[in-house]
């Protein structure tokens, strides 16, 4: 649809030199119609129109201006009067107040009326600013960072264009908007670190996402100083250029009142600041930050008492000893991730003894915990879900430890190399997700008696497991199941042809790739409860 | 006999004549499409009830653009009442282009879509109000400022000296 449109558009205006070379540009945007059955309305006439004017996709801003009027003229002809400047003040503000800043910044330059209604009702309206709220009436493709990641993975770096947004622009949206919210991880690749410089308009400042976005110490600094109110603070992947100790001491000092911190993916993080971390700290995600050093997460653990999630992936400079005694301080834990940390096991073990208050625990690829740290577990009397992927240290004796965290309903035991009888387990504990992907030696007969007769479960995932599956699943579904109160969800790998199962309504199955993200996973979803918000 | 039934199992139904600023175009509507608009529903409540129909003249508002709101008003007639988008999701939740509503709006002419949110602002009919704001929004967005200054007439009124100085205000595309 959106192809044909574009080619009619590009006719219609015209044969000049300019418009010959857009009218190739926006075809070749066409292509990735993924992306542009995104952004076009559904209204075809909209969307020719709005193409014509939002020429600025497609060619370089310069000579959009020329074009778009020149279109107008021909698009648009005059009608019977109808001022704006005619309604009455509180409509003018009505209109402008459902539009984009994108969108306002175009309309309050049209004459001083108008401009002064924006500048005076409008741009106080706004606290928050970001990706969404600056494009999400335009015709600007909607699509996270997270998303655009996926996308590049699969080559299609055409699809998104972004407004430059720029040092300057964010200045001049501070002069106008009183903004708490600041997330502008999105256009880390126009800002600098003299973004910070700005930061004096925004005293009031909440929730700040810089993520992606180099950023120095006196940066650091300029900010600490004028915003001492945040709370929550996002810098992901932002100190890559070298030591920024300094910066963050004065930002904990100056910022008392921080909860969430991100500082995940910063490999050029040591810790020397963790000493002036702020007692009220919640959240902490310090995942990749593999040079931070053991005597640094020993200050945190002194300073950040009231912990309640910590997030510790890829690190290897901490013995199990110093594991152990930072845990024993953070007696407020809820959830705790120690993940991907591949070390001897000649090490003793990690104790969870001190978690009255744990609720989650991640463990995958962690080759520190061994059959004495689950033993600890059953000092955790909240603890509902345990993630233990790649345990292959494990074998059927760790259920039985396990079976005593009496309130556990989640469990992950992918890819553990020894695990053949789970079904009084999952019946012990009345399991509602379960998932044994890539465990070979389950044999046919237990994910039978696993479908059939632990009616508590609510999600399975069973990938890539040794059984034929035609043949377990239908046997499974032959008889109804009555003592069973949930639909199960089931995520099994994909067959070719499709499997021919009986029709069974306690059932609901979901095939998935091998190595793929699973439909659903259990941890996901409790995972994004963290940090519990008030 | 049957006739005699047949009227008493008729509710009373009051009934109100608007007039146009005309003075001949009547239009009789029942309680349900009068009650949309606050205006009228508050000066309804403290006037007497005892006639079958009550008849308000509305000098200002022509008889095309009556018609007009009462096609709206009658569309809604048994829906909930209206509440505004409010939160800080509010401006998410305007409604598509292929509403009801964007569909009445657009048909109009311009003219017609100005004189029809003057008339829901002076008759007060919220539900009108924003939707006639959601359309001229729908009509200013993605557009150029001369776009705009073209589609609604309007006269950019800044001197030249502001008019360059604007132009160079850093913007991001």
């Amino acid at each position: 649809m959106s192809e044909d449109n574009t080619k009619k558009t590009a006719m219609e205006s015209g044969t000049s030199r300019n418009l010959q070379k857009r009218k190739r540009k926006i075809s070749e945007n066409a292509v990735h119609n993924g992306i542009n059955s995104m952004i076009a309305p559904k209204e075809s006439k909209y969307w020719m129109r709005s193409m014509k004017s939002e020429s600025h996709i497609a060619v370089p801003p310069k000579k959009s201006r020329k074009q778009t009027s020149k279109n107008a003229k021909q698009v648009k002809p005059p009608e019977t009067a109808m001022l704006l400047t005619d309604l009455p003040n509180e409509i003018l503000g009505k209109i402008s107040e459902y539009l984009s800043f994108d969108d306002l910044f175009r309309l309050e330059r049209v004459n001083k009326r108008i401009r002064a209604v924006v500048t005076s009702y409008t741009w106080p309206q706004k606290h928050t600013l970001d990706h969404e709220s600056i494009i999400y009436n335009t015709m600007y493709p909607k699509i996270s960072l997270a998303e655009e990641r996926i996308y590049f993975r699969n080559q299609r770096r055409n699809c998104f264009k972004r407004h430059n947004v720029n040092d300057k622009s964010i200045k001049m949206i501070f002069s106008r908007a009183k903004i708490y919210n600041l997330d502008l991880s999105i256009y880390h690749s126009t800002l600098t670190y003299q973004v910070s410089s700005s930061f004096s308009m925004v005293p009031q400042l909440n929730v700040l996402n810089l993520s992606f976005i180099r950023l120095t110490n006196n940066s650091l600094r300029t900010i600490a100083r004028y915003c001492p109110l945040l709370e929550e603070v996002f810098f992901e992947q932002c100190f890559c250029d070298g030591k920024v100790e300094q910066g963050l001491e004065v930002l904990f000092t100056k910022c008392p009142n921080i909860k969430y911190l991100n500082l995940a993916e910063n490999n050029k993080l040591y810790g020397d600041s963790f000493s002036c971390i702020p007692s009220g700290l919640l959240y902490l995600n310090l995942a990749n930050c593999y040079n931070v050093n053991a005597n640094a997460i020993g200050a945190l653990a002194e300073s950040a008492m009231n912990l309640e999630t910590l997030i510790l992936e890829n690190y290897d400079n901490a013995a199990v000893a110093n594991f152990n005694s930072w845990l024993g301080k953070l007696k407020k834990l809820k959830y705790l991730e120690v993940s991907n940390i591949f070390m001897g096991q000649d090490y003793p073990s990690l104790d969870f003894s001190n978690f009255q208050e744990l609720e989650m625990l991640c463990l995958r690829y962690n080759t520190l915990v061994n059959a004495v740290s689950l033993k600890t577990l059953q000092h955790c009397p909240k603890l509902k879900a345990i993630d233990l992927r790649f345990g292959q240290q494990f074998d059927n004796s760790a259920l039985e430890l396990l079976q005593k965290c009496k309130s556990l309903q989640y469990c992950n035991f992918s890819n553990w190399a020894q695990l053949s009888n789970v079904v009084d387990f999952v019946k012990h504990l009345k399991l509602q997700y379960f998932a044994i992907n890539e465990c070979r030696e389950i044999s046919a007969d237990t994910v039978h008696k696993l479908l059939t007769e632990c009616v508590s479960l609510r999600y399975v995932e069973l990938l890539g497991l040794n059984i034929d599956y035609q043949k377990v699943l239908s046997n499974a579904f032959k008889q109804p199941c009555p003592q069973r109160r949930n639909i199960l969800r089931l995520a099994t790998p994909r067959a070719n042809p499709y499997y021919n199962l009986p029709s069974c309504n306690w059932v609901d199955i979901s095939t998935c790739e091998p190595y793929g993200p699973t439909p659903f996973s259990g941890f996901t979803s409790i995972r994004a409860q963290y940090p519990h918000k008030q | 006999m049957t006739a005699t039934i047949e009227l008493e199992s008729v509710p009373f139904i009051q009934k109100f004549k608007l007039i146009a600023s005309d003075n001949k175009t009547e239009f009789i509507i029942d309680e349900k499409i009068l009650n949309q608009s606050a205006v009228l529903k508050e000066m309804m409540e403290i006037q007497d009830k005892s006639d079958t129909e009550i008849t308000i003249p509305l000098n200002q508002i022509s008889a095309e653009c009556l018609g007009n709101v009462i096609k709206f008003c009658k569309h809604y007639e048994d829906s909930e009442p209206y509440l505004p988008p409010i939160g800080p999701t509010a401006c998410l939740s305007r409604p598509s282009q292929s509403h009801w509503d964007m569909v009445f709006l657009k048909s109009l002419s311009s003219k017609q879509l100005f004189d029809i949110i003057n008339a829901a602002n002076f008759l007060n009919i919220s539900r009108l109000i924003d939707a006639g704001c959601f359309r001229l929004g729908y009509m200013t967005e993605n557009r150029t400022v001369e776009e705009i200054r073209r589609i609604f007439q309007e006269s950019g009124d800044f001197s030249a000296v502001e008019e360059e100085q604007i132009r160079n205000e850093p913007l991001w595309n």
